[in-house]
């Protein structure tokens, strides 16, 4: 009460006395009363990032649902009749695809249509991952498997994109459909970008995993 | 592990109880339960010291070492 009295100057010692709550300053001087301030501090900041980690996890997790809904939504509008030429009307596609498979759209859609079965698998594993991080669950076995499952997906989506379009071009020819005359294999920066990504995942999953042993360990220590 | 704790047998010499130490220690029952049966995988200086407090003794009254023990799974067997 007394410090709500006095000047301006004297706003840390305010908030040292607000801040408090679990370390009780009795503090006669500035110098205790700003150790007292950072000990509180301290206290409050990792409550706070605990918090606000759950918090986050929560929010990613809706917006993984939403992207997770958009995929859907894309795929199956892509895939009615005439969808892809109404889609290019409103919104520019600009997703890149081997040159043959354009002139394929059926396969193209089997194509589409897969990478976004693994893409959405890969949402899915990222969402139950998310959930374990709101309950507190950082470093357990099942948020470590999540992860990798959501990095594997990720390598996988990469590798159905470059693979994918010559082996369906190869059996288009094979068995004779839509008179297919050439079979490119497609890689460009964007796959080894992702390939990458996914394999910092899987050094993060492997991270996890030795957290969580140590957390074990820990665990254990009275 | 060769290293054996006492501490039931002072907690029997002090006639003091579980739950009284749990709570002066600032640990669970169920941990102190694991500590006096020697399943944990270590012990805080911390603990230490507050136990000592309250059973007036020292560290050495706590901890014994037995060479001939049985080796947990962490621990090697040397010859």
């Amino acid at each position: 009460m007394d410090a709500r009295r006095s000047s301006d100057r004297q706003a840390p010692y305010r908030l040292a006395i607000h801040w408090n709550l679990r370390h009780r300053c009795h503090a006669a001087n500035f110098t205790e009363k700003v150790y007292c301030l950072t000990v509180n501090f301290k206290y409050l900041t990792m409550i706070i990032d605990c918090a606000k980690a759950k918090s986050r996890a929560r929010w990613l997790r809706y917006g993984v649902l939403v992207v997770m809904a958009l995929v859907v939504l894309a795929t199956i509008a892509l895939a009615m009749p005439g969808g892809w030429e109404t889609a290019n009307k409103y919104v520019e596609i600009t997703r890149s695809f081997t040159k043959p498979l354009a002139d394929h759209p059926r396969l193209l859609i089997i194509e589409m249509a897969l990478e976004s079965v693994i893409c959405l698998i890969g949402l899915y594993r990222l969402t139950k991952l998310l959930r374990l991080f709101e309950s507190g669950e950082f470093f357990s076995v099942r948020a470590v498997r999540h992860l990798r499952a959501f990095a594997l997906s990720l390598l996988l989506i990469t590798l159905a994109g470059c693979f994918m379009p010559p082996l369906e071009l190869l059996a288009g020819r094979l068995l004779g459909i839509g008179h297919v005359s050439a079979i490119a294999l497609d890689i460009d920066s964007n796959d080894v970008w992702t390939a990458m990504i996914s394999a910092v995942f899987f050094v993060i999953a492997l991270i996890m995993g030795e957290a969580g042993k140590l957390a074990e360990d820990n665990g254990l220590i009275v | 592990m060769p290293i054996i704790i006492n501490l039931d047998m002072m907690l029997a010499r002090r006639k003091v109880k579980s739950r009284a130490l749990a709570a002066y220690v600032g640990i669970t029952e169920q941990n102190l339960s694991l500590l006096k049966s020697s399943k944990v995988r270590g012990i805080r200086f911390g603990t230490l010291e507050r136990i000592c407090e309250y059973l007036d003794c020292q560290p050495g009254d706590l901890l014994e070492y037995q060479p001939g023990e049985s080796p947990d799974d962490d621990s090697d067997s040397s010859d």
